[in-house]
């Protein structure tokens, strides 16, 4: 399955899911749903509990549903997001280089060492 | 339009709600605060009462953060370990704040003060961005002129690295950012942004973003995106007490999410399309709207809100701020894509904008 083709189904199924959202939001509101959460609010723990949870809940799946949604339209448009280079050309380089130097000095090492051992074993 | 049973007798255009939660969700997407700034007086315009205002305005940020954190994720934008320890240390911090701005209130502290304050930390804020962000883009042009390429980001305080130095165990090593600092330097950066977040009442972008890159010498696009996750833990816990005062109205802040999704796609995305001082400028940008915003108050306060010219004032502040902010956004990421087609950004712009 192509990458793009991918995103257009995952893109699918969470606008459903958002539609669905969308549904049960809109239903709540207009059969008063909403206005009996909000009103309940102080009425006991429980009640407080259901109302403010509801809200955080809400806009938790809400934001979680349209991010990701987001994510999979510019994929299937194309839109190709790249992790940005902050620190570039400022510290990479010199610290590869100093690696690299690193790396070659202990490979020389180990060769020393390899070189001796095979100059001492013939008079074991 | 639509009626809120929680408020008899406002109703508001569903699409002018969409458009707000639009340009809220470019302007905090972009420069990494949660536009309670913008958002909160608009809504009082509407007919909304200042609490009902201020708590669905918090609810919404929190599902807007979220949208906009997930794509600066993407962009590599968000230290998580870092964003984790501000987030609850700000929460501690901000309740802090709050319960002791009561505390003096039952006192006898005057309103006054506390709105000259909350005005003074905004312009100096704004003033000492501004003058070190001058400072970096002028360090960056002679970079250019010397034969060196541009660095994504530079900063001019020395600040950062004398917090660094403080090596307090335990020591945390922050890979995304760079940095390795003290627990609790960022807990007590985290905790005193919070406490004058919840004691002036100021949104804790204004003042957390430039600690990030003042205070800890985080790169300014990594500042944008632990933010907004830091905001996602800051608002959902500011959602929990409003909703607990009835102070949320949840379909409002439903429907300005939709906007906010759009809007925080193209803040967010438009991130990768300029350096570290572009965002610092525009952060000065609104922190400047927000002093005004502050002065209007201050002023209206001082004259027992007895001046209708006042009034007009804070509306052309809040929707000029929102216009301008939006603008120079769209501005500068235009600019980065022309730029971008031509292969160089302008001089003026090079300290600004990515042009490869």
């Amino acid at each position: 399955m192509g990458k793009r083709t991918k995103a257009a189904i995952q893109a699918a199924i969470l606008a459903a899911l958002m539609g669905l959202l969308a549904w049960h939001t809109i239903s709540w509101h207009i059969d008063g749903t909403h206005k009996e959460l909000f009103d309940a609010i102080g009425n006991s723990t429980w009640d407080t509990a259901k109302g403010v949870f509801y809200n955080l809940g809400l806009m938790a799946a809400t934001g979680v549903l349209l991010g990701m949604f987001s994510e999979k339209i510019t994929d299937l448009f194309g839109y190709e997001v790249k992790k940005i280079d902050h620190f570039g050309d400022q510290e990479e380089t010199p610290a590869v280089a100093d690696l690299t130097a690193r790396r070659e000095a202990a490979l020389a090492e180990q060769a020393a060492e390899r070189a001796e051992e095979q100059v001492v074993e013939p008079v074991r | 339009m639509i009626a809120f049973p929680e408020i008899p007798g406002v109703e508001i255009p569903i699409l002018l709600l969409v458009f707000m939660g639009f340009t809220v969700g470019i302007v905090g997407g972009f420069i990494g605060v949660g536009g309670g700034f913008l958002v909160t007086p608009a809504l009082i315009v509407l007919g909304f009462p200042a609490n009902f205002a201020v708590g669905t305005d918090t609810t919404h940020i929190a599902g807007k953060s979220i949208i906009a954190t997930l794509r600066h994720s993407q962009l590599g934008n968000v230290d998580l370990k870092l964003g984790l320890i501000m987030a609850i240390s700000a929460v501690a911090g901000a309740e802090g704040g709050v319960r002791f701005i009561d505390w003096l209130e039952a006192r006898g502290l005057d309103e006054k003060v506390v709105l000259a304050a909350s005005l003074i930390l905004m312009t100096a804020i704004g003033f000492l961005t501004f003058r070190e962000t001058m400072a970096a883009r002028k360090r960056m042009n002679e970079l250019k002129a010397a034969g060196k390429a541009i660095p994504r980001d530079e900063t001019t305080s020395g600040l950062a690295k004398k917090l660094q130095s403080i090596t307090m165990w335990p020591m945390i090593w922050l890979p995304t950012s760079r940095v390795s600092v003290s627990f609790w330097t960022v807990s007590v950066i985290g905790g005193f942004t919070g406490f004058l977040s919840g004691f002036f009442g100021v949104g804790g972008g204004f003042i957390r973003v430039p600690a990030m890159i003042y205070l800890l010498g985080m790169p300014s696009l990594i500042a944008v995106g632990t933010d907004l996750f830091s905001i996602i833990v800051s608002s959902g816990y500011a959602t929990v007490r409003h909703g607990m005062s009835h102070n949320v109205v949840v379909l409002a802040a439903f429907i300005m999410i939709f906007g906010a999704a759009i809007g925080a796609q193209i803040g967010a995305l438009g991130t990768a399309y300029v350096r570290g001082p572009a965002i610092r400028l525009l952060l000065v940008v609104a922190v400047t709207f927000g002093a005004a915003s502050a002065a209007v108050k201050l002023a209206d306060v001082l004259t027992n809100e007895s001046l209708v010219v006042l009034d007009i004032a804070s509306k052309i502040i809040m929707f000029g701020g929102m216009a301008t902010l939006v603008s120079l956004i769209m501005g500068l990421v235009g600019l980065a894509l022309l730029s971008r087609r031509r292969g160089a950004a302008p001089s003026w712009a090079e300290a600004l904008v990515v042009a490869s």
